[in-house]
């Protein structure tokens, strides 16, 4: 039985395809079309396991982790940028403390015994965590910038915020997906208040998002977006 | 009732069936159900826009 809120969703929900700034990148041209497609089949070959896994206890389609997953690193277990996103999905340690912290007030429910269970086993000292308090330098954020580069809890933390955020929304009204993606990319704090009530991809892409979260749903959600290549429709 | 008649109502009878099962999986051929979600493929009848992105 479903533990949490069901995912139903449009793709490609916007007729656009995505060309970055510089007009390199075109999400509508062949080559990056077969670039996406190895992308996903290199996720699948080197993480699937761990994909399908989380995937399946935070209650998402392994359809949607790989899209997230190649949309935030193309597959590759980067090491920690100057925004301290970690990892294949990227995850910061902020993210991970309040969706970690927050989760039981979020979601209703406590975190599944399987996240607790890889919780403690790369961070014992998780269970001491307070809301919100971390930052840089402090040892508790020292230690989960050091677990991130694990590939399994990498994707459970991306998985772990996935279904935060789509329980966040989920009171919200409207298909959280696409809202879902908005503050993944940007932040749940800085999102929640732009992207309220029943709100179309269409619609929020002109809302004043960044064009870095706006360059995201294309990448997820647009004509030729990671949805589509996953679930084989391009 | 005779025979034939009854032979003509199951035929009809899984002729309807077999009718609604068709139609279903036509209406429904966009739509994929999986355990925990369910996406719609929608399909675009015209070309995608492809200009940069602007804010």
């Amino acid at each position: 039985m479903a533990k949490y809120s069901k995912i139903d969703f449009n793709f490609p929900d916007i007729n656009r395809a995505y060309v970055n700034q510089g007009g390199g990148e075109n999400y509508s041209s062949a080559n990056t079309i077969l670039q996406n497609k190895n992308t996903v089949a290199l996720i699948k070959s080197t993480i699937g396991d761990f994909v399908s896994k989380w995937s399946n206890i935070f209650e998402l389609s392994d359809e949607i982790l790989i899209s997230f997953i190649a949309t935030e690193s193309t597959g590759k277990n980067a090491p920690r940028n100057s925004f301290n996103a970690i990892g294949y999905t990227q995850s910061t340690p902020i993210s991970v403390f309040e969706s970690v912290t927050k989760w039981d007030s979020m979601v209703g429910s406590p975190l599944p015994p399987e996240a607790k269970a890889i919780l403690s086993k790369n961070i014992p000292t998780w269970t001491s965590w307070k809301k919100d308090v971390y930052k840089d330098g402090d040892a508790n954020y020292a230690k989960l910038v050091k677990a991130l580069p694990n590939p399994e809890f990498n994707v459970a933390m991306g998985a772990l915020q996935i279904r935060w955020l789509l329980e966040a929304y989920d009171k919200d009204g409207g298909s959280p997906l696409n809202k879902v993606m908005v503050s993944y990319n940007r932040g749940y704090p800085s999102t929640k208040n732009k992207v309220k009530g029943n709100i179309t991809s269409t619609q929020m892409m002109k809302l004043s998002l960044g064009i870095e979260a706006k360059a995201y749903l294309l990448k997820m959600l647009g004509r030729y977006g990671f949805l589509s290549i996953t679930y084989g429709k391009v | 009732m005779d025979k034939n008649k009854k032979v003509f109502i199951i035929i009809g009878l899984i002729g309807v069936a077999i009718g609604g099962f068709v139609l279903t999986k036509y209406l429904t051929r966009n739509t994929i159900h999986q355990k925990f979600v369910t996406a719609h493929y929608v399909e675009y009848d015209t070309p995608p826009v492809v200009e940069p992105l602007t804010e």
